[in-house]
């Protein structure tokens, strides 16, 4: 089962995780641009801009598709202008190995 | 839960702000390792609001001077809310509104500055961070600085200004006489002979008695005399014989019955004046006579001669009125137009005997005051003295009633009073500063105004410095109740234990004064007795403190909070309820606040939003730093106050074109939060506007005027700098 952080939900292995998509309720101007991290920042993918509206019936989705086992997700707008309000951002994940070959 | 292609979902539905304490990976899901530049509303966030210019349109010259803001606050006057301000070179201005901007004072080398408004006026002391040879930085009142008052009246017209004047006031004091003729007069006029009864037993004829001296063979005028009214076996005391001359007599008439006195210049025609001392040397200003007037034969000299007395005389009248025969001192306070009373003077006070119950006194050379501080002048006087010591300042005056002068010219009036219609004291201003020493912080307690944090050090006796003793950096004073510039030198203070460390803060809470050093605090409890009485001082905590802007001030009154205060210091943001709980309320970022360096806690601010449920804070980093000192923290208690439900976030302004270093923040108009920027830009030499900026919830984009001279722009266009506001949020590390 999926958990949060450490600190506070606790850890259930640490075991390997294929995180598939990223769903939030955003709203606003501009582009929001999404990456994945792997801890320690020594990874990190681009996922595709949320164009924001103002508003939005519609929640969308974007790919992940990163294999690790704890990811972190930044989300940034970096234009003139922009603004941004977020409520709520479900990540779907799902466990694939128990450890890394030999590690 | 629903799933998506057989992966799990993980849902986070609150967004509760910043995560700095251990590492990213403790970082709870709900909470974010970099939280930039948003602000929050229930379980979200979004982009934080835009700054823009407060002062817009004023002259190029003014806006130049408001480039780099030192410190700003708010201050309350009878016509609204406006601004106190400090810019680069200790300029102090009073910005009234976006347009209107005066410089009310210049203090070069200025630092910073603390402030309080009281009754609409606004109290304002410079000071100055120090480094001492350990390389440890503290700040104090500047030195050889003061506390200025300024207020600026609301029928004022707009662009007409007052500037600031020095708190307090000197006590009046009389011109000095550079020509005078013979005799001559001691201490430049201003000191003028006084006689009296001693208390020694003596065989002085029992009657009154007029008194004058003779230089080199003359006598002095009549307006240079003084009477005694013998009791027949004392003797009498003659103190401020003038100096100067070869040979300094002292003349006296024979008793005169007190019913012949008639005080005019009769007397002197009538009564024939003798020799009653000789003085034995160039040096003696005072001497005892015991001579019955049998022993009264040397001849008379001739007439008076010409002299002008600067000294504050009183005299018997032959106007009718009612005194109570016998001695009395007399002398003079200024009041203010922010009603200070000065300090009694002027150096001398007048003395003499009051002969006739049923005849008035008259006072004469009344100072004269500087016209922007001295709006009235009172005449206080002792009840009668029946064995004067000749300290002057060794009795209780009391104001006498309907003795005011309201104008700034007269020079002398005539009173009547019995000694049962002195009921107002004016002794507590016998030791009031006339200069009230600068310091880093004030407050308000009991209706005292309090201040603390004076660099300058103990005086002697003789008035003088006495630089080995300590400075007074662990002395608070208190003024007057009600007299928020009438500070007791003697007994309006309270000396915290002498730890070499500096009060840096003060603040009055549930009836307690709270004293704050760096890393000490301290309480003290009014006994309704003058503040030195007031006990010990308490120590409430040996390890927290508060650094000169480290309490938050609460909306735009500045000050405490209902029920606790906020507290900033080493240890962390601290709730103060009279104690320190714990855990701190930055518990959360311990990372960040760990790392402030503990040399820069005067740049050190947090302001309290209570309508919007937040705390903004500058971190303790040097100003002149890249990076931190760009930042505003923004603490959101919406969901409690309490460390574990504070939202924070990191508000930063550097980005394409802006770069604005922060210096100071305050809330102003209830909720808005002003900005005070150091050099707002880098390479750009003019600003349109300056340093001083505000949020404005409408944009989403940080603007500020500039007027572009660098290469890297057009050349002397003016423009609009636009800069974006860089979004930031990084969540915690998720998995398995």
């Amino acid at each position: 089962m999926a958990r949060g952080a450490i600190s506070s939900e606790g850890s259930s292995g640490e075991n390997i995780q294929h995180f598939s998509t990223i769903r939030i309720r955003a709203s606003g101007v501009g582009n929001l641009l999404m990456a994945v991290n792997a801890l320690d920042f020594t990874r990190e993918k681009a996922l595709a801009p949320l164009f924001l509206h103002r508003s939005n019936r519609i929640q969308p989705n974007r790919i992940v598709n990163f294999v690790e086992q704890r990811a972190s997700f930044s989300f940034r707008t970096l234009e003139i202008d922009e603004y941004i309000r977020i409520n709520r951002i479900v990540v779907y994940m799902k466990e694939i190995y128990t450890s890394h070959p030999g590690a | 839960m629903g799933r998506v292609r057989g992966h799990d979902p993980f849902v986070i539905e609150e967004i509760n702000g910043l995560w700095a304490r251990g590492d990213d990976e403790s970082c709870p899901s709900d909470h974010l390792i970099s939280s930039v530049n948003v602000q929050f509303f229930h379980s979200g966030v979004e982009t934080r609001p835009g700054i823009d210019v407060y002062t817009k349109g004023i002259p190029l010259d003014l806006s130049e001077q408001l480039r780099s803001i030192k410190r700003a606050y708010t201050y309350s006057t009878p016509a609204g809310q406006t601004l106190i301000v400090m810019s680069e070179g200790g300029l102090i201005h009073h910005v009234v509104s976006p347009s209107e901007i005066y410089t009310i004072i210049n203090i070069p080398g200025a630092d910073d500055f603390a402030f309080i408004s009281i009754a609409g006026r606004a109290y304002i002391s410079p000071f100055k961070t120090y480094v001492d040879v350990a390389g440890n930085v503290y700040s104090l009142g500047m030195k050889d600085q003061f506390v200025w008052v300024y207020y600026r009246s609301p029928t004022m017209a707009a662009g007409t200004s007052n500037g600031a004047r020095l708190a307090g006031g000197p006590p009046p004091s009389n011109a000095t006489v550079t020509s005078p003729g013979p005799p001559p007069v001691t201490d430049g006029g201003k000191k003028f002979l006084i006689s009296y009864n001693s208390s020694k037993e003596g065989k002085v004829t029992k009657g009154v008695h007029i008194i004058t001296i003779s230089i080199d063979g003359t006598v002095g005028p009549s307006d240079h005399s003084t009477v005694v009214n013998a009791p027949g076996d004392k003797m009498i005391e003659i103190n401020n014989i003038p100096l100067g001359g070869t040979i300094r007599r002292i003349a006296m008439t024979k008793a005169i019955p007190e019913d012949k006195y008639t005080s005019t210049p009769t007397d002197w025609a009538t009564y024939p004046f003798f020799l009653a001392a000789t003085m034995p040397d160039a040096i003696a200003t005072s001497v005892t006579i015991n001579l019955a007037d049998a022993d009264l034969t040397a001849s008379t000299w001739a007439g008076p001669s010409p002299l002008t007395v600067q000294a504050l005389q009183v005299f018997n009248t032959t106007r009718d009125g009612f005194v109570d025969p016998g001695f009395h001192l007399v002398a003079v306070v200024f009041e203010s137009d922010s009603g200070y009373l000065s300090a009694p003077g002027p150096e001398h006070y007048a003395g003499n005997t009051y002969i006739n119950e049923k005849k008035s006194v008259k006072v004469t050379n009344i100072p004269l005051g500087d016209s922007l501080y001295a709006k009235k002048r009172h005449i206080i006087s002792t009840k009668v003295i029946p064995e004067y010591n000749g300290d002057q300042k060794g009795y209780q005056f009391f104001f006498v009633p309907k003795a005011t002068l309201t104008d700034n010219t007269t020079t002398e009036i005539t009173i009547d009073y019995y000694d049962s219609d002195l009921v107002a004291d004016a002794s507590h201003l016998t030791d009031n500063f006339g200069k009230i020493p600068a310091g880093v912080n004030f407050c308000e307690y009991h209706g005292r105004l309090v201040l603390v944090g004076d660099s300058s050090h103990p005086k002697k006796e003789d008035g003088t410095v006495d630089l080995t003793q300590p400075d007074n950096r662990s002395v608070a004073y208190l003024s007057a109740p009600g007299e928020p510039e009438a500070f007791n030198q003697i007994d309006g203070l309270i000396i915290t234990p002498l730890d070499g460390t500096p009060l840096t803060h003060c603040e009055s809470f549930r009836d307690v004064l709270y004293l704050f050093k760096q890393n000490r605090t301290y309480s003290v409890v009014d006994n309704e007795d003058e503040p030195t009485t007031w006990g010990p001082v308490e120590v409430v905590d040996q390890g927290i403190g508060a650094s000169v802007h480290g309490i938050a001030e609460v909306l735009d009154s500045g000050g405490t909070n209902v029920d606790y205060l906020i507290v900033g210091n080493w240890s962390g943001l601290m709730l103060f309820n009279g104690t320190y709980a714990r855990p701190e309320l930055s518990w959360k970022i311990e990372n960040i606040w760990s790392k402030f360096d503990r040399n820069y806690f005067q740049n050190f601010q947090v302001v309290n939003d209570t309508i919007n449920k937040r705390f903004y804070i500058l971190p303790a980093v040097k100003t002149s730093d890249e990076g931190p000192s760009r930042i505003i923290y923004l603490a959101d208690y919406g969901n409690g106050l309490d460390p574990k439900d504070i939202r924070w976030s990191m508000w930063e302004f550097t980005s394409n074109f802006l770069s604005l270093r922060i210096t100071s923040i305050n809330l102003f108009k209830v909720d808005q939060l002003i900005v005070g920027s150091w050099e707002p830009f880098v390479g750009i030499t003019d600003t349109i506007g300056g340093g001083l900026l505000v949020f404005n919830p409408a944009n989403h984009i940080d603007t500020v005027n500039a007027n572009l001279h660098d290469t890297f722009w057009r050349r002397g266009v003016q423009g609009t700098i636009e800069g974006t506001i860089r979004v930031w949020l990084q969540t915690a590390f998720l998995g398995g």
